[in-house]
């Protein structure tokens, strides 16, 4: 949308506060009037004639009140209807760059940093508001006061009007040239705040590394680096803001000095008369608030189209991974049986081959298991089945469709997915197991505690403060690493899906709990389609079928007896872990 | 227990209780920032009186030209009173632009000495605050609210001097002319005081309230762009975006308020203005009539009057650009004030003496009682010594109060009764940072800083060269991770490491930990994110580097535990057993159990593997 789409929902709030604002203007010019009729009435009083005049001043001073009173009311709603109209359009604003930032894929999130986005839907946004409130407002005002004040002018004398008006060309070149500065200055400070932003946000979302290394020199020195850098764009929007105001004044007295020359020649030559030339003068200074005003304007102006240009940018992004265009369309899109085939998948990221080629096939209610060393794929593979990953080559089947050809949420819904790094929200432990629980669930505590249970989260929770009701995440309790594991497991088990993906969910729970928790999870996987990558021998050696990865390619696949007897990349990968254990038995004995 | 979140109705209970701080007190703490540049600040209120006469001196000069030339048609001296008004112009605006230009910089300097101020005071505050504090909202603290204060000085603390100055004139002026029509004039003062005292109230409390709204609002879009992830595997952009609606509708309405505030100030200002000069005309009039005042004095009062009114608007508009500035300046403040520093040394806590630490272990628990919350204990009376070059198993279930152990060496976490020494010292006597140099921790949640690889690695110490980068990495197979990326240690790492997986991170906070060459090194379930190969590679070169030193190796997998010298099972905060693998396991107690559950599946189980004696 452009900026003016964007108006035209608040246009008639814009409108009619417009209308009250030359309303108000229209006001305060009588009143200037009233004063004068009160007082040349109270001169002739002087001369006589009191009583009549008495009521006359009385009537003046009540109206000039009433003016008043009514001018302030009308000034009021007329500013209410205005700013409200610019915070009307900021909320939308808002409202749409978050809902389209919920739609963008990870290469989005990892070519714009947190911090930078936060100053773009706070700080930025709040200068684009002040271009549509503020701003407007008082270009309307200027611009009232401008053509009132020019028509009173021309309709003293034609002729001085044009002298008076002779530096205008010479301000608007002016305005020209320091717009585009300030317009560069705008745009340069924005981005340095959006810099500064991430830096912060980074220092505290790391807090604990930097006090384990003693980084704070290290930051502080780095924060004060992009402060001062900052600040030396700060100073160069002031200078060029600083020089244009004074010389619009300049420019604007200018005038009264070329009227004073023309005007003097002009009174001396008898065409107009010494109290017209007062008057033309009198007028002459109301330009000169509009005039300077019209500096700080330009102003905000060029503020507001430097973010406005950095909101956009949020706005433009078009999301790599969406829905299919027909969605609206034809037939039922719920993934009837869900097996999974994955054919010549390739995925390639800033230029890296991160997947090449891998196929394979499984059938519905099927287990497979991923594994293969550090940086082979696996996570990417998962990823690109839940449409979280973008695709360079090859098809992903579900349940006989093609994912591209599935609804995002439609997908999304019947995939339970725990990722690796388990990332709870700041709500209550059942609020972060209950996550994808679609619609008012009637049942959904009782699934909420299912889940728990069947993840080994029951003992825990039962020791917590509030049990289920604990505040976890960044305002409440901080959970180990295995406990936020298994909420992110129970949140993965909690949605009911069809298909379930844990990507390593168990790395973090001692052998014990492990074992528990993959006993209860058999029954849940019996007869689900479901994806587990583990470096752990003991999770994946009951899959239906185990896939090795090495380097983005599909090494082996195969059983757990067959891939051993084979004697390749998966027997060597466990050989150690398998002898290990076997140690171990022998020692306990 | 309920499923359906209701966000908007929890906050964090500080921030509602705001210092409802005097101005007084904030302008005071606000100009400490401003102070050092008084010698600007000086020449800026120099510059003011230069401004009004310049100002003053333009209708004289008119008044002059008109009266002395034009009215009498003498052309003659005419252009050099022209010339002197220029001046006066030029005068005026470039004392204009160099008052504005002054105040404007000493503005951005005094915000640019508090951010930096602020932002070292976060960087010193302890782990138990940022526990509980959402990073959105110290990040508005750190940006919004000090922008805020910068608005304050761009319209001109100086300038509003300027205006009582003026204000000041003015009063003299009417007051010598005729004091009982001042008086009277004046009587509209007390009315704009009462309003803009009520009005105080009314546009402060409205701007408290956008401040904290807006806070929240970034808390929660902090929380929901790290977590992207989850919102879309789970497919709950609707009901997020519904959360957010909320906080953006609250912050709206929070703005109308201040909106209507602020419109009604300015536009009842200037209502009274108007009716003091209404007035004035109807009491000037009877007194004219009355013959105690000439018309002209009238017509001079009603001019001042305007003269007088027209900064008194600018105030008010000015007023609520305070207001505003003070509402951030109030957050800004009681962050600045947020007592709670990080291992702060201590004085009364009775230091060891020079032979003591000589014979002591290496660190030392004596009597550890610590709960994150201090009626729910996690670690209850430990005491532990570990020698120097000794490596530590810990093990245990979890929450039982294993790497809430590792959180209090460093000190991120203050024992509630007991101590703990290092080196024979304790440590709340030692230089926290000296002490954390001195330890090193590789957990399974590594963060990472946008930088390079080799900014990653070296972490914080500049003296390490590539070459000893390169060999750190080596060591544990990290090497494998540079050498993938193009640009090898320079290459680019993005906001939290994500341009890595999982494993690849913890390959580099490995390097990074051997690069450092700690005395102390802990491992609290390091290697569960990686594939055994790696593990191997890793736990080779982690062996080297533990030969010679201490460490603590906090582990679930009994296998990477029976290297260790000694194991310690913690059990509900205390101490269950002490001893050496095979020690442990002949005690047939929680670690042998543990140990048969994990390798053979059941507890009582004792497989017969042919060929076996217990020949250790």
């Amino acid at each position: 949308m452009s900026i003016r789409e964007r108006l035209r929902p608040e246009l008639s709030g814009i409108v009619v506060g417009a209308v009250c604002l030359a309303a108000t203007n229209a006001l305060a010019l009588w009143i200037p009037w009233l004063i004068k009729g009160a007082i040349d009435a109270i001169r002739a009083a002087a001369a006589g004639r009191a009583d009549a005049v008495h009521a006359l001043v009385v009537r003046n001073a009540i109206l000039i009140a009433a003016c008043a009173v009514g001018q302030a009311l009308i000034r009021t709603w007329s500013r209410i209807l205005i700013f409200n109209a610019g915070r009307n359009i900021e909320y939308q604003l808002r409202g749409d760059v978050f809902r389209h930032l919920l739609r963008q894929d990870a290469g989005f999130f990892r070519a714009h940093p947190t911090g930078d986005v936060m100053s773009r839907l706070t700080n930025d946004l709040g200068a684009v508001r002040m271009l549509f409130g503020p701003g407007l407002l008082n270009l309307f005002n200027t611009a009232l006061v401008y053509l009132t004040t020019l028509w009173l002018l021309i309709h003293l004398s034609p002729r001085l009007t044009l002298w008076a008006l002779l530096p205008y060309p010479v301000l608007l070149a002016g305005a020209r040239l320091f717009s585009r500065k300030m317009y560069k200055a705008s745009r340069s400070i924005a981005e340095q705040l959006g810099t500064m932003s991430s830096s912060i946000q980074e220092d505290l979302a790391g807090i604990a590394v930097i006090k384990h290394y003693t980084l704070e020199p290290e930051r502080e020195a780095k924060f004060r680096e992009l402060n001062d850098g900052y600040l030396t764009r700060s100073l160069a929007l002031v200078r060029a803001r600083g020089t244009l105001m004074p010389l619009f004044a300049v420019l604007g007295g200018a005038g009264t000095l070329i009227v004073l020359w023309a005007g003097g020649r002009e009174v001396i030559a008898g065409h107009l008369t010494v109290g017209g030339l007062v008057a033309f003068n009198a007028y002459l200074v109301l330009l000169s608030w509009p005039t300077i005003a019209l500096g700080w304007i330009i102003g905000i102006w060029q503020r507001g189209l430097a973010a406005w240009v950095r909101v956009r940018e949020l706005l433009g992004a078009a999301p790599r991974i969406a829905d299919p265009p027909d969605t609206a369309g034809a037939g039922d899109h719920t993934i009837g049986s869900p097996s999974i085939d994955v054919r010549g998948l390739s995925v390639v990221v800033d230029g890296r081959r991160l997947l090449d080629g891998v196929s394979f096939s499984l059938p519905a209610g099927a287990t497979l298991a991923v594994v293969g060393p550090t940086g082979a794929g696996k996570t990417t593979l998962v990823d690109a089945i839940v449409r979280m990953q973008e695709i360079a080559g090859g098809a992903i089947v579900v349940g006989g469709r093609d994912v591209t050809e599935i609804p995002l949420a439609k997908l999304r819904s019947q995939i339970g997915y725990a990722p690796q790094d388990a990332f709870l929200f700041s709500a209550t432990v059942a609020e972060n197991i209950g996550f994808g629980i679609r619609g008012a669930a009637p049942d959904a505590e009782a699934r909420i505690r299912r889940a728990a249970e069947a993840a080994g989260l029951a003992p825990d929770i039962a020791i917590l403060p509030d049990g289920y009701d604990t505040l976890v995440g960044e305002r409440g309790i901080t959970l180990s690493g295995g406990q936020r594991q298994r909420v992110a497991l129970a949140r993965a088990l909690c949605a009911a899906p069809q298909i379930l993906i844990l990507d390593d969910s168990l790395s973090s729970v001692d052998a014990q709990t492990e074992r528990e928790i993959l006993t209860r999870l058999k029954p849940i996987l019996a007869g689900r389609t479901s994806i587990l990558i583990s470096h752990r021998v003991a999770a994946v050696k009951d899959a239906d079928q185990i896939l090795v990865l090495d380097g983005g390619r599909l090494a082996e696949i195969g059983t757990h007896a067959t891939l051993l007897a084979g004697g390749g990349v998966y027997a060597s990968l466990y050989r150690e872990q398998l002898a290990a254990e076997a140690l171990a038995i022998e020692r306990v004995a | 227990m309920s499923a359906a979140p209701a966000a908007t109705a929890r906050r964090a209970p500080a921030e509602d209780l705001l210092g409802k701080a005097l101005d007084r007190t904030l302008l005071r703490r606000i100009f400490s920032y401003v102070w050092p540049y008084w010698k600007q600040l000086a020449v800026a209120v120099a510059l003011l009186p230069v401004i009004s006469f310049c100002e003053i001196a333009q209708p004289y000069l008119l008044k002059r030209a008109i009266d002395e030339h034009i009215a009498v048609k003498r052309l003659a001296g005419l252009d050099h009173i022209g010339l002197l008004y220029l001046a006066a112009l030029i005068g005026q605006y470039g004392a204009a632009f160099g008052q504005i230009y002054l105040t404007q910089v000493i503005g951005q300097r005094g915000m640019n000495d508090l951010r930096v101020r602020v932002h070292r005071h976060v960087l010193s505050l302890s782990a138990a605050f940022f526990d509980r504090t959402p990073v959105g909202r110290l990040m508005t603290r750190l940006t919004s609210d000090v922008e805020a204060l910068n608005e304050m000085f761009a319209s001109g603390i100086v300038s509003l001097l300027g205006d009582v100055i003026r204000l000041g004139f003015i009063l003299v002026a009417i007051i010598g002319i005729d004091w009982r029509l001042a008086l009277f004039s004046m009587g509209s003062a007390p009315v704009l005081f009462a309003i803009a005292a009520f009005f105080r109230r009314w546009v402060r409390d409205a701007f408290r309230e956008i401040r904290l709204k807006l806070a929240r609002m970034n808390a929660f879009l902090q929380e929901h762009l790290s977590g992207i992830k989850v919102v879309q595997v789970f497919a709950r952009e609707e009901r997020v975006y519904g959360e957010f609606d909320v906080i953006n509708v609250d912050y709206r309405r929070a703005n109308s308020r201040a909106i209507t505030a602020d419109a009604a100030l300015y536009s009842i200002v200037e209502a009274v203005g108007a009716i003091a000069v209404a007035g004035l005309l109807w009491h000037g009039g009877s007194r004219i009539a009355g013959g105690t005042l000439t018309i002209g004095i009238l017509v001079a009062f009603v001019e001042y009057l305007g003269k007088f009114f027209a900064p008194i608007r600018d105030l008010s508009t000015k007023y609520t650009v305070m207001q505003q500035a003070m509402a951030a300046a109030e957050r800004v403040f009681m962050l600045l004030d947020t007592n709670e520093p990080d291992a702060k040394v201590v004085v009364n806590v009775p230091v060891a003496a020079g032979a003591e630490i000589e014979a002591a272990p290496l660190i030392e628990l004596d009597h550890v009682t610590f709960g994150y919350r201090p009626d729910r204990p996690v670690l209850n009376d430990v005491s532990l010594s570990i020698a120097a070059g000794e490596t530590l198993a810990v093990v245990g279930a979890t929450g039982a109060g294993k790497s809430t152990l590792i959180k209090l060496l460093p000190r991120l976490y203050d024992v509630q009764s007991g101590a703990i020494r290092v080196g024979g010292a304790d440590i709340r006597t030692i230089d926290p940072r000296a002490l954390r140099r001195r330890i090193v921790v590789v957990s399974q949640d590594v963060f990472m800083f946008s930088g390079t690889l080799r900014s990653n690695i070296a972490l914080g110490d500049g003296t390490l060269t590539d070459e000893q980068i390169w060999t750190a990495a080596r060591r544990v197979g990290a090497d494998r991770v540079i050498a993938s990326r193009p640009g090898g240690l320079d290459a680019r790492v993005i906001e939290r490491g994500a341009n890595f997986s999982a494993g690849e991170r913890q390959l580099c906070a490995f390097a990074r930990a051997l690069a450092h060459d700690p005395e102390i090194l802990i491992l609290d379930e390091a290697t569960a994110s990686v594939d055994p190969e790696t593990e191997r590679v890793i736990e080779r070169g982690i062996g080297e580097l533990q030969r010679g030193r201490t460490s603590i190796v906090i582990a679930h997998r009994l296998t990477t535990v029976q290297r260790a010298s000694r194991i310690v099972v913690i059990h509900h905060g205390r101490i269950a057993e002490e001893g050496a693998h095979t020690a442990l396991l002949a005690q047939g107690g929680i670690y042998a159990r543990l140990y048969r559950l994990q390798m053979v599946g059941h507890p009582d189980a004792t497989p017969i593997v042919p060929g076996l004696h217990a020949a250790e």
